[in-house]
């Protein structure tokens, strides 16, 4: 809990704060540290779910048809008499993997082309030419309905878990192209990068000594959002069964699987996986909002609510009518 | 230049972003591994139909030529045929389209509905409660996949409360649909004057349409919310709060100006939605465009598919050529640039 501050509250920088680190502003905030808490249980839950003492994700037993949560079976049983904790436990395993490569494929690609494209942007002849085309080519690809654009994909490149990292992966290109574009050219414009081309810089030392660094935050912020995205991507297709086949466990598949129980009254099947789906891609967007928070000098310095409510409490007594929180003057 | 000026450049901008489309379709045709023409006719086809097709499609020819086939098929409004239905598949299309776009439309308008009248209240009050209502909505509606929240409801208003019909397409077997007019089944009953069956239709459509619109309102709220916060800080709303309007009147000027950016959501999550209501529409087996496409993609009937994701682009086109055009109306700024 932050100590009142001795200025009166506004929006502008609190004092207290100016220093603090990215720990302190995470910790400050709940919905971050939410964030960065779930996604840290998911991850371990990937990493150690097959050395738990869990029943077999995969092997079905059908003596235990459809068995409403218990002790015996905390989230109960599907159809198959699977059961559904040890299901989705093992479930991130194979939806953070394909969710993390593709992410990291479109990141690098799109990236990396998105900061060429940017450098190269105005300039004359044909990499000027490349920039322009290149935009328009990505424009187009834009066009097309992201869910669409994927499902066509994995159609056209068979089905299976690479076809899928790779469909999520080019699909998002586009986005990473044009936020690093943007970002180089923002950069280009600083006194320090024009100073290093008057020295003589080349593309690749610009792009290695002042694009990449000065960006990176940004595409970070973007990268962990995108995460979550290729979850709910990936599940989305595995909901439909253009996805992760059957008995692997898949949250999007198990979802699947549960819908006709549901509609006649067990609901275990679908709602426990969707809940494990939806905290994840909550946690995910919570870290990558917490990136970009703390990259925009404004929110970075906001007093949080947190501190906000420690400060009108400590207050109060004092506070007179006018000075009422939020009518602050800017 | 004149006023006109960008409104025509942006008109005749679609024709190459059309061709594009067509490009990038052509493009994935010719990712398919080994030959596409078995595969396109099914797994039914004679081997003479695989010849003749395969010389169709100029599968011998140097790719320039086959491109330019393709883009004569297309004028011709061939998309081919989809072995499934062994129709054309632009005809499949135009029938299951009216069905999305009456599922989409209705539930960007319950999105509109929800979000920008939350997103201006907690906008224009940064600290206040419809604030925290606004974020603690966006947080969890955000991150839900619409998919399981059609789920939920279903099983809360079919299974628990027996309030929703049950989610299996457009109308109940026992109800006849309406003569076909538009191909939205609640419009054409209206234009029938047949009150059972549109509210029939209406029915069918609560869930589907609630879900979309639970979903597609975060980013509108969000959108609306962070332009109202940045016009709460300009110079127009200050002299209007410092000459004493009141908060409504505010708050309208306010939204005028927060249009454009709406409107740019809607389209964007327009365009989105043609492809991404696929999965509403299998959750309610809703018989649209979307659920052809599954099914088109799960049994390799690659026309269909291709078809289905060359006709929501285009259409994903002309939506955002709509929006900038209601842009242009909406804010005279942009004429002039």
């Amino acid at each position: 809990m932050a100590e009142p501050g001795p200025l009166p509250p506004s929006r502008d920088p609190a004092p207290a704060e100016a220093g603090a680190d990215f720990l302190t502003f995470v910790r400050r905030r709940p919905v971050y540290l939410a964030g960065y808490l779930i996604v840290g249980a998911v991850v371990a839950m990937a990493v150690v779910a097959p050395l738990l003492p869990l029943r077999s994700p995969v092997d079905a037993n059908a003596g235990v048809y459809l068995v409403a949560p218990s002790l015996a079976y905390p989230m109960g049983t599907d159809t198959a008499g699977l059961d559904i904790f040890s299901r989705v436990l093992h479930a991130p395993r194979v939806d953070l993997a394909i969710a993390l490569f593709s992410t990291l494929l479109a990141a690098l690609v799109g990236g990396l082309l998105g900061a060429l494209l940017g450098l190269w942007d105005g300039r004359p002849g044909l990499k000027g030419l490349v920039a322009i085309l290149a935009m328009r080519l990505s424009d187009i690809v834009q066009a097309f309905p992201v869910f669409a654009l994927a499902l066509v994909l994995v159609a056209v490149l068979g089905q299976g878990v690479p076809s899928i990292v790779l469909a999520i992966g080019i699909v998002n290109i586009p986005v990473y192209l044009r936020l690093m574009r943007t970002q180089t050219l923002t950069i280009r414009t600083q006194p320090y990068f024009e100073a290093a081309t008057l020295a003589g810089a080349g593309d690749a030392y610009a792009l290695a000594r002042h694009v990449v660094p000065n960006a990176l935050a940004v595409l970070l912020a973007q990268v962990a959002g995108g995460i979550g995205a290729a979850v709910l991507l990936t599940a989305g297709l595995s909901f439909i069964g253009a996805g992760v086949r059957a008995p692997t466990p898949e949250w999007g598949g198990m979802i699947a699987n549960g819908f006709q129980n549901v509609i006649t009254g067990q609901w275990w099947p679908s709602v426990f996986p969707g809940l494990a789906l939806a905290l994840t891609i909550f946690g995910f967007s919570a870290i990558g909002a917490s990136i970009e928070a703390w990259c925009n000098p404004r929110e970075r310095t906001r007093t949080s609510r947190r501190e906000w409510a420690a400060f009108v409490a400590a207050h109060r007594s004092r506070r007179s009518a006018d000075a009422r929180p939020g009518a602050a003057t800017p | 230049m004149t006023v006109l000026g960008p409104i025509l450049f942006r008109l005749i901008a679609f024709v190459p972003q059309l061709l594009g489309v067509i490009l990038v379709s052509f493009l994935l045709l010719k990712l398919i591994p080994g030959d596409p023409a078995p595969m396109m006719l099914g797994p039914l086809a004679t081997t003479e139909a695989i010849a003749k097709l395969r010389a169709e499609l100029g599968l011998d020819q140097a790719l320039p030529v086959q491109l330019w086939q393709y883009l004569v098929r297309l004028a011709h409004g061939d998309l081919g045929r989809s072995w499934q239905t062994t129709n054309p598949v632009l005809t499949d299309l135009a029938i299951r389209i009216p069905a999305t776009l009456e599922l989409v439309t209705l539930g960007l308008a319950l999105a509109l509905a929800i979000g920008v009248p939350l997103g201006l209240a907690a906008g224009r009050n940064a600290h206040g409660r419809v604030a925290r209502l606004a974020d603690g909505y966006g947080l969890g509606a955000g991150a839900m996949p619409d998919f399981w929240i059609a789920l939920l409801l279903i099983y809360v208003f079919y299974t628990l409360l027996g309030w929703a019909p049950p989610p299996l397409g457009r109308l109940d077997f026992a109800v006849l649909p309406p003569d076909r007019i538009t191909g939205s089944y609640l419009i054409d009953a209206l234009i029938a004057g047949d009150g059972a069956t549109a509210l029939a239709a209406l029915g069918q459509l609560a869930l589907p349409v609630a879900t979309l619109g639970l979903t597609s309102a975060v980013p509108i709220l969000k959108m609306t919310r962070t332009t109202v916060e940045r016009l709460q800080d300009s110079d127009f709303v200050r002299f209007a709060d410092a000459k004493g309007l009141s908060p409504a009147r505010v708050s309208a000027h306010v939204l005028r100006n927060a249009l454009p950016s709406v409107v740019t959501v809607v389209g964007t999550l327009y365009g989105t939605l043609l492809g991404g209501a696929v999965l509403i529409e299998v959750v309610f087996s809703w018989g649209g465009a979307g659920q052809y496409a599954v099914s088109a993609v799960l049994n390799a009937d690659i026309n269909a598919a291709l078809g289905f994701v060359v006709v929501t682009a285009a259409l994903s086109l002309a939506v955002h050529l709509a929006v900038d055009l209601i842009s242009f109306a909406l804010d005279p700024r942009l004429r002039l640039t």
